[in-house]
């Protein structure tokens, strides 16, 4: 194909042409190495193999809660009782099995003096079989350790065991203190296990405990709960489906037994699923990457039509020189093997330029979507992707080479030293130029419409007020060990045990609102927007008379403090009073969104809501404004509820800091340490940054599309440019003889204009129907696609003006001169 | 009294690069009439491709003043110029320069194209169809240059250069890209369009066609000389070519 010397030759020639050989390995080093990195990302995520043997055979069990009309209320929850009763006697389907479960309220380790924040994971020993988990020090759980042993132990990762402490392999045999309860550290977790983010890519976990000492591991018959699942290995992939058929009916019959005598639930049932663990860590990742696979492939191909011009605009600019190897007796094939060993050095320093593009894209996946998609970790080489890089750089090379190779023209070029210039063999025909502007400008149309889209809901999103103040206001979770009150308590004697607690920590609350560094303090279950996403919920009937009818809500129990700490406008009626916090009066706030589903006008203050069982019932003093702040469980605002009631087993301390002031945990536990031994700051969350984490995706769509938005549009800038200068150049003479007869300036400019903005008003055209037709795919697809006009309109005025632009750059230097000088060459 | 078409004092051209200054024209006085044909003859390098740029205002003079129909040209603005350019001069290249993507009848009707009031379609079908006839190419018409000969080409920039009834036609080595014979035929049209009234000015290497011309200018470095090689000075160019044009028969 090209030789040695070619190689040195064509070395020396782009060492002569640094300007040309610096933008192709820029543009293409750029776009092949987004490509590489979407390209590993969604081979990561959708195709590689986890890191777990016999990855097809593990499935994870969960069941959909179904309302009394058939309506799916919620996915992947588990009715706890029945498992925990099915526990002993797995399927005969299963090689092995587990229960799993997390922690969703503050814990510490309360053995260490700065008490910090843990996560936990709450399993049993099938667990650690199942994922293989590697140990670093001592054992995994053990049989003994099983459902029901009750035995306090826990292995903890290798992260906690260096950070907290210092690595010590005596801790082996000690126990560490979490909760109200020492456990004895039995194992190390090496940092070479991945684990399994089974309740998504943002949560990791720092130490096991045994599946008995979980949060709702006592639940009744009847109660189902979202922090709970059942992790299983078949004994065959194939026989997933058998699984679910064996279990579905137990499960469903099962929970019908325990929601008999519970009026409330009548109607309710639970579906059995078992589904793939590929499919559970994927989550709903697909879509968001493979989109990004789409935009990284557009941008690829927009540069390859920059290329394609560059390329010719060379192949044409050495013209002469391949004239005068043609007359000395090169053959066609010398001469494309020239121009191939030129491509090769440009796409090979390319492809390395691309490998260091796209290890810097997964460290930014890393740091910044770690909570957003999953396997990120695993993101680095990978033969399949090495495979993938070098297949897209030949195929690249050979559409290079096929286009330039059919521009020249070698019977021309042998004449074209003998005719005087009256022709060149490797004029590029006004089609292909044509041709080139069209698809360049069709593709950079159809990616900055699909970004200005995504870009402009985004911005949307992020300028809008989310209707609660952030700034200076934190969350404090609570690491409570005061004794959950005992199921079998009379409620009375329950909810005065609770009582307690909130009392004790609005002592905490008076205490910490002397501090000087604090403005204001609220206790309550939950902030607006909480550090781990979680929130409190209580469904309403509106009247006794019909149950069925349900209202949902996001609830806060809280004090008279919250709304104006976080200055939630109250668009009707008032606050609570001191007093009906002191006596837990039954009174309640809603939001708009609530009172419009009780009245469609929202005028409902007054009205009464009623516990779902009609036992109790809440005047409505007050209704507050909405918030705007879509998060992964609901896309728009929900129903939301205040009471002025016991707050349960998840409590948190909301402060708002005088501005430019700070506290830190020691002066909390201090003012909790006067109060009750029971209570540990777990960690101090700006609600600014809970607030931001929510609108993570909204900034990472707004800075990839961003991205994407002005990449694009440079690069198309670039094509654009490139290929009518390089026409402009071609056409000088001819300019220069239309100025000698007459042509003004402007009659120059309006020409080519007018000669441009056909293929560009082609390109815009094929760009607007494959849109249209992707749209209409995608009215039949899950997709939910808002269209904006601005969003469509900017980036084909913005291609317009470009066109404008670049037309009378590329003619500048003609038309401001005398047209002698176009005339002459100059 | 006849009537001055072109008037050129003290006309000066300087190329200017960072290193040094090329002075491609020194101080020209110029003045042509209606119905003269003068050759501009001289060695490569005298200057002659530069005065006819700048008599066709494809270039603007350093110094001077230039005048056409008594309207001072020098210092317009290069839109102006191109209306002036239109209206007032025909160009005939060495190299034809037509257009390969247009027809012959397209070609020629381009300059009435750009003109500065929008020309009626049937007007520019008449005036075009009647200079085709001029040059013995209406049968050419649908035509693309590179389907004619070098000789018929040259005839349809001819006809180009016509088309807007230019007050003065510039040619430019007329015959250098063309063999005796088409080359004849060319420089008789020319002398014939000239016997019909039209105003020419061409530059010619070949001896034998400049004889053609009614007034013959020798440059030199950048001069116009006399007779006996010496340089006109401004005041001696009125008195000198005014027999030079009595002597050609005026």
């Amino acid at each position: 194909m090209f030789t040695m010397k070619d190689l040195s030759t064509a070395l020396y020639a782009l060492s002569k042409a640094k300007g040309y050989a610096l933008t192709v390995i820029l543009t293409l080093g750029l776009t092949l190495g987004s490509l590489i990195a979407m390209f590993n990302l969604n081979y990561q995520i959708l195709q590689a193999p986890l890191p777990y043997a016999e990855e097809d055979k593990l499935v994870v069990g969960s069941t959909a809660w179904l309302d009394k009309d058939g309506a799916v209320m919620y996915q992947r929850l588990l009715p706890v009782s029945i498992f925990r009763q099915h526990y002993p006697t797995p399927s005969e389907l299963l090689t092995d099995h587990a229960l799993f479960s997390f922690s969703y309220i503050g814990m510490t380790l309360r053995d260490l003096p700065h008490s910090p924040q843990v996560q936990i994971a709450y399993t049993t020993p099938g667990y650690m079989r199942m994922y293989q988990m590697p140990l670093l020090h001592g054992r995994a759980f053990s049989a003994e350790e099983d459902v029901g042993s009750q035995q306090p132990v826990a292995v903890l990762s290798e992260k906690i065991w260096r950070e907290h402490y210092n690595a010590d392999p005596a801790l082996l045999g000690r126990s560490v203190h979490i909760g109200n309860q020492q456990f004895k550290v039995v194992g190390i977790a090496s940092a070479e296990f991945i684990e399994p983010r089974l309740t998504g890519p943002g949560r990791s976990n720092d130490i096991w405990l045994p599946w008995d000492f979980s949060i709702g591991s006592s639940f009744v018959a009847g109660d189902v709960s979202g922090a709970h699942l059942y992790l299983a290995k078949l004994k065959d992939a194939s026989q997933r489906p058998a699984f679910e058929q064996q279990l579905r009916p137990q499960v469903a019959s099962q929970y019908q037994h325990d929601i008999a005598t519970l009026p409330s639930q009548a109607g309710r049932s639970l579906i059995f699923n078992a589904e793939p663990l590929r499919l559970i860590l994927e989550g709903d990742s697909r879509n968001r990457t493979l989109w990004m696979l789409a935009g990284s492939l557009l941008l690829l191909l927009i540069a390859a039509a920059n290329i394609t011009n560059l390329l010719l605009s060379r192949a044409a600019r050495q013209q002469r020189s391949m004239s005068i190897q043609a007359a000395l007796g090169a053959q066609r094939h010398h001469l494309l093997g020239q121009v191939l060993a030129e491509l090769s050095w440009l796409i090979l320093t390319a492809l390395l330029l691309a490998f260091i593009v796209a290890e810097g894209a997964y460290h930014l996946l890393q740091l910044y979507a770690g909570a957003m998609l999953p396997r990120l970790a695993e993101l680095g080489f990978d033969w399949p992707v090495l495979a993938f890089a070098v297949a897209v750089s030949l195929l690249l090379a050979l559409a290079f080479a096929t286009l330039i190779s059919r521009q020249i023209n070698y019977r021309a070029l042998q004449q074209s030293l003998q005719s005087s210039g009256k022709g060149s063999g490797v004029q590029i025909s006004s089609r292909t130029r044509q041709v080139l502007i069209g698809a360049q400008v069709m593709l950079a149309a159809m990616l900055l419409i699909c970004s200005a889209q995504v870009l402009l809901q985004s911005l949307q999103q992020l300028r809008q007020q989310v209707g609660f103040a952030s700034a200076d206001r934190y969350q404090i979770p609570v690491d409570n060990i005061t004794a959950t009150p005992d199921d079998s308590l009379p409620p009375e004697q329950r909810r005065t045990l609770y009582r307690q607690q909130k009392d004790e920590l609005m002592q905490v609350r008076d205490i910490l609102q002397q501090h000087p560094a604090v403005a204001a303090v609220s206790v309550s279950n939950y902030p607006p927007v909480s550090f781990d996403g979680y929130y409190g919920s209580a469904s309403f009937i509106a009247s006794p008379d019909s149950p069925n009818q349900q209202l949902f809500s996001r609830a806060v129990f809280t004090d008279q403090f919250y709304l104006p700490l976080f200055d939630i406008k109250l668009v009707q009626g008032r606050n609570f009073t001191a007093q009906e916090v002191a006596t837990q009066a039954q009174v309640i706030i809603i939001n708009q969104v609530l009172a419009q589903q009780l009245k469609p006008d929202g005028n409902v203050l007054g009205e009464r809501l009623y516990t779902t069982n009609g036992s109790l019932a809440f005047e409505i003093i007050g209704i507050s404004a909405n918030h705007h702040l879509p998060d992964v469980w609901s896309a728009e605002e929900t129903g939301r509820s205040y009471l002025a009631r016991n707050i349960g087993t998840t409590a948190s301390l909301q402060l708002q800091l005088k501005p430019g002031m700070q506290i830190d945990k020691t002066a909390i536990n201090q003012a909790m340490a006067q109060v009750s031994p029971h209570y540990r700051a777990a960690d101090i969350h700006s609600i600014k940054d809970n607030v931001n984490r929510v609108l993570l995706s909204n900034y990472l769509a707004a800075a990839v599309t961003t991205s994407l938005v002005v990449l694009s549009f440079l690069l198309a800038a670039i094509g654009i440019y490139g290929v009518l200068s390089y026409s402009v150049q071609l056409r000088r003479f001819e300019l220069g003889v239309r100025m000698a007869i007459g042509a003004r300036p402007g009659t120059i400019l309006r020409q080519l204009l007018g000669e441009n903005l056909k293929p560009v008003g082609a390109g815009l055209a094929l760009a607007a129907l494959l849109l249209v037709a992707l749209w209409l795919g995608l009215q039949h697809s899950a997709f939910v696609v808002e269209v904006s006009a601005g969003g469509f309109a900017l980036p084909l005025a913005l291609i317009v003006l470009l066109t404008v632009l670049t037309s009378l750059l590329s003619v500048w230097g003609i038309i401001r001169k005398p047209a002698i000088y176009a005339l002459q060459g100059q | 009294m006849q009537q001055q078409k072109i008037s050129m004092r003290g006309i000066t051209k300087v190329f200017a690069t960072d290193e040094m200054e090329t002075h491609a024209l020194r101080g020209i006085d110029l003045d042509i009439f209606a119905g003269d044909f003068v050759s501009i003859c001289g060695p490569s390098g005298c200057g002659k491709s530069t005065l006819l740029s700048l008599l066709g205002l494809l270039d603007m003079p350093t110094e001077g003043s230039y005048q056409i129909e008594g309207q001072e040209v020098s210092g317009l603005s290069l839109s102006e110029a191109a209306f002036i350019r239109n209206e007032k001069i025909g160009f005939i290249f060495q190299s034809f320069n037509l257009i390969d993507e247009l027809t012959v009848f397209d070609n020629i009707a381009l300059p009435l194209r750009y003109r500065r009031q929008t020309m009626a379609k049937t007007e520019i079908n008449e005036r075009v169809m009647a200079c085709l006839k001029t040059v013995d190419m209406s049968h050419r018409a649908g035509h693309r240059p590179n389907q004619l000969s070098g000789g018929q080409q040259q005839r349809i920039a001819i006809a180009r250069a016509l088309v807007g009834s230019p007050a003065l036609l510039l040619v430019d080595e007329p015959t250098g890209n063309l063999d005796s014979k088409n080359g004849d035929a060319v420089m008789d049209m020319l002398s014939e369009l000239n016997n019909n009234g039209t105003t020419l000015c061409m530059v010619t290497h070949d001896p034998r066609y400049a004889d053609m011309a009614k007034r013959k200018l020798h440059l030199l470095d950048g001069r116009i000389l006399d007779a006996d090689g010496t340089p006109l000075s401004s005041q001696a160019a009125q008195t000198q070519q005014a027999p030079l044009r009595q002597a050609a028969g005026q």
